[in-house]
């Protein structure tokens, strides 16, 4: 087993990552408490990220409802649509919707030269 | 050029950016032509002309109100009841399938080979700074003192004070021992802040 250089912040950044699976869990559900408990961890999610200064990855991002905070799961929990060149998300709790561009490298984040360095922390497990 | 002219649009030499003397002389013109011959004489005389509508143009125009769409105030969060979770009525079982995603999640946090280290050990100060960061929702806790004696070993869903109690929490085949003394901070603030390496053990 290889010892992997330790990742600055790695335990928040995997307070986050498991805040956001247990969320998405929940957010699925029609029932009214469930949706609660799915804006609750976003929540969370959003005030950690907020105080560690470490920022969520853009598409996690785009997939949480502005003002009721729930997680948008296309098909269940939200609207996708594409209206002149742009996506549109339309959340079914709040009926808030946000607009995107619809560009494959729009963001600094997609493109190729974005990458400094990768860390796999897959092969450490026991 | 006579009185009827006047209300139509102004020859393309009196454009927009025709200059001051020139608008002077234009009304000079204009004045000549309309004013009966008694009051011809006092064109000349009055040096001082006024455009009371001079000002008015120069004036910047004002912004226009941003039209940005608010969201939800705090009062607004209240009412709907995003900020507190209910008190009652919570199934269980159905949270149960969480306590299966935290326990992968806290095995791969704290890197464990196995054991958890010895308090003896270098790694051991590093290790209960992980511990104290990581995400205590979905995780299996009992009680085992408390200063409220009904408390401990009891199974039921209950609203506790953290403040007098010391939990364990349970991972696989190992226990860890969590003053409630520690968790009394916002969830959030957790991630941030320092814990002493010893805490004095007082209930
Ligand atoms: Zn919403």
């Amino acid at each position: 087993m290889v010892k992997l250089r330790k990742c600055v912040g790695k335990e928040n950044l995997q307070r986050l990552n498991y805040l956001y699976q247990i969320g998405n869990i929940y957010a699925k559900s029609n029932c009214k408490q469930n949706n609660l408990l799915s804006s609750y961890y976003t929540n969370l999610m959003i005030s950690i990220s907020k105080k560690t200064v470490q920022r969520l990855e853009p598409n996690i991002k785009r997939n949480i409802c502005k003002v009721c905070k729930n997680i948008c799961v296309p098909g269940k929990n939200c609207k996708i649509r594409i209206k002149k060149q742009k996506i549109q998300y339309k959340c079914n709790i709040c009926s808030s919707s946000k607009n995107y561009i619809a560009q494959q490298t729009y963001l600094w984040f997609d493109q190729t030269q974005s990458v400094n360095e990768i860390l796999d922390y897959s092969q450490n497990k026991s | 050029m006579s009185a009827s002219n006047i209300n139509k649009t102004l020859p393309p030499r009196y454009g927009p950016n025709f200059k001051q003397e020139a608008a002077y002389e234009h009304v000079k013109e204009l004045l000549n032509e309309i004013l009966p011959q008694t009051d011809k004489s006092q064109i000349e005389t009055e040096q001082n002309w006024r455009f009371p509508l001079e000002k008015i143009r120069e004036e910047k125009k004002r912004k226009p109100k941003s039209t940005k769409k608010k969201l939800l105030t705090r009062n607004e969060k209240k009412k709907l009841g995003l900020l507190k979770l209910p008190k009652g009525g919570w199934d269980y079982s159905k949270i149960l399938p969480m306590n299966k995603i935290w326990k992968e999640y806290m095995y791969e946090n704290l890197e464990l080979v196995k054991r958890a280290p010895h308090h003896t050990e270098s790694d051991y100060n590093s290790f209960c700074a992980v511990l104290n960061k990581s995400e205590l929702i979905g995780a299996e806790i009992s009680i085992i003192r408390s200063k409220v004696p009904s408390y401990v070993a009891e199974s039921k869903f209950k609203i506790i004070t953290k403040d007098a109690c010391v939990f364990i929490i349970q991972l696989r085949n190992m226990k860890f021992t969590v003053y409630g003394k520690s968790l009394l901070t916002r969830p959030s603030d957790r991630s941030i802040k320092k814990i002493k390496s010893y805490v004095f053990p007082d209930l």
